[in-house]
């Protein structure tokens, strides 16, 4: 796998991610705002957000239960997750396109920076 | 105001933000903060999370095309994330422990840094037929971009100071919830003297990277509220791509003036709201 070809992959993944997660978000707003109408918004004052997305399939199945209609908004947060993973998924990419061109210097960096966002999001 | 206006009066903020931003080359997520922290009165930490958000999705887009058009340098943008990502990690931890006062006024002085840092001059130095760092040789950083002229070598220059000015980039990411591109310009351009075109497409790689690790953080301690980060990610991506298309048509040099004035006064109002001055 040369250079270009890490690229180009890395490129068409970033792009398709993007558009796949804004999609999934404007889709969970509509949806959450259609259910909210009239209800005021409450982000004016600092608080922990409720733990109902500190798993992704419960975020799943929350976001399509039908009793839950207050937490229509997971379906944003599918969006959301999806569209962090990106970079994650990045990084993750460029290990192996140097791992597959045996470059070990390289592959160990982009191993070390995709410890760090593991780290960030599983710690 | 109701949900749904609250949400579309957000969006439509947030698509000025992100045109602005891609207009003058600040990015949306510095400017979109202290809008909602002045205009909504939303929560600064709430804030930067979805404007870390919006980094992100902006930035992936971005770097995407430059990806493709082989001007960005994966080998120094991922050696350089690896100062970046940790400084995140440490400025994002930060973050959930200093009072939301002193968060907004570190914003606005770093704020006021990033228009300072953006007026400065970006006058291409000349690549003379100096020699690279030999650190740098040895993690194989000199690279060639595609010019008109065909394809130009260029050399890397002090890889330590630019390694550890990323460092500083990462926290202040993770600390604000910014894209911090403007510093890691500086470490790029200023000090590892690495061409700017290598250097901006490089920064949008990393700015997404670097976003990443902060935001985990953020998630976890549920900075993230889904109806803030919906209508602020759409519209900040969806003015950051008008703002590219418009750039060759607008006249980019009075706008840069108008909203650098105008940025510089909403970073005072930070500062002085994070001091205990209202105005």
């Amino acid at each position: 796998m040369t250079d270009e070809k890490i690229q180009s992959l890395l490129a068409r993944v970033m792009v398709g991610g993007v558009i796949i997660s804004g999609i999934i978000i404007l889709g969970g707003l509509t949806w959450y705002l259609a259910t909210h109408i009239g209800v005021p918004p409450g982000d004016h004052v600092f608080s922990g957000e409720p733990k109902f997305f500190e798993t992704f399939g419960g975020m799943i199945r929350r976001a399509f239960s039908w009793h839950e209609i207050g937490e229509r908004r997971s379906i944003i947060m599918v969006g959301i997750v999806l569209l962090l993973l990106n970079p994650i998924v990045r990084v993750g990419l460029a290990a192996a396109g140097f791992f597959a061109q045996r470059d070990w210097q390289y592959c160990a960096i982009s191993a070390l920076v995709f410890a760090v966002l593991v780290f960030s999001f599983f710690a | 105001m109701t949900d749904p206006l609250f949400a579309i009066s957000i969006a439509v903020v947030a698509l000025f933000a992100g045109l602005i931003g891609s207009l003058i080359g600040l990015g949306g997520g510095v400017i979109i903060t202290p809008l909602l922290v002045l205009g909504f009165g939303i929560d600064i930490r709430y804030a930067m999370g979805a404007a870390l958000v919006s980094v992100i999705a902006t930035s992936s887009g971005a770097a995407a095309a430059y990806l493709r058009d082989g001007i960005s340098n994966m080998r120094i943008g991922l050696s350089l994330c690896v100062a970046t990502t940790i400084g995140a990690v440490g400025g994002a931890m930060a973050a959930t422990v200093l009072p939301q006062n002193t968060l907004s006024i570190i914003f606005g002085v770093a704020l006021l840094a990033t228009v300072a840092l953006s007026l400065g001059s970006k006058k291409p130095k000349a690549q003379s037929e100096d020699k690279s760092d030999p650190l740098a040789v040895k993690l194989n950083l000199p690279g060639s971009f595609p010019t008109p002229q065909g394809m130009q070598k260029y050399t890397v220059h002090r890889f330590i100071p630019g390694f550890l000015m990323m460092g500083v980039a990462g926290i202040l990411s993770g600390l604000l919830g910014i894209g911090s591109g403007a510093f890691k310009v500086v470490a790029m351009d200023q000090i590892m003297r690495i061409p700017f075109k290598v250097t901006t497409a490089t920064s949008n790689f990393m700015i997404g990277v670097t976003a990443a690790a902060s935001v985990g953080i953020y998630l976890k301690r549920g900075y993230l509220d889904p109806a803030l980060v919906a209508p602020v990610s759409l519209g900040v991506l969806v003015g950051a791509f008008l703002g590219a298309r418009l750039l060759s048509v607008a006249p980019v040099r009075i706008l840069k003036t108008i909203f650098l004035v105008m940025v510089s006064l909403i970073a005072v109002q930070m500062i002085l709201r994070g001091s205990g001055v209202s105005l």
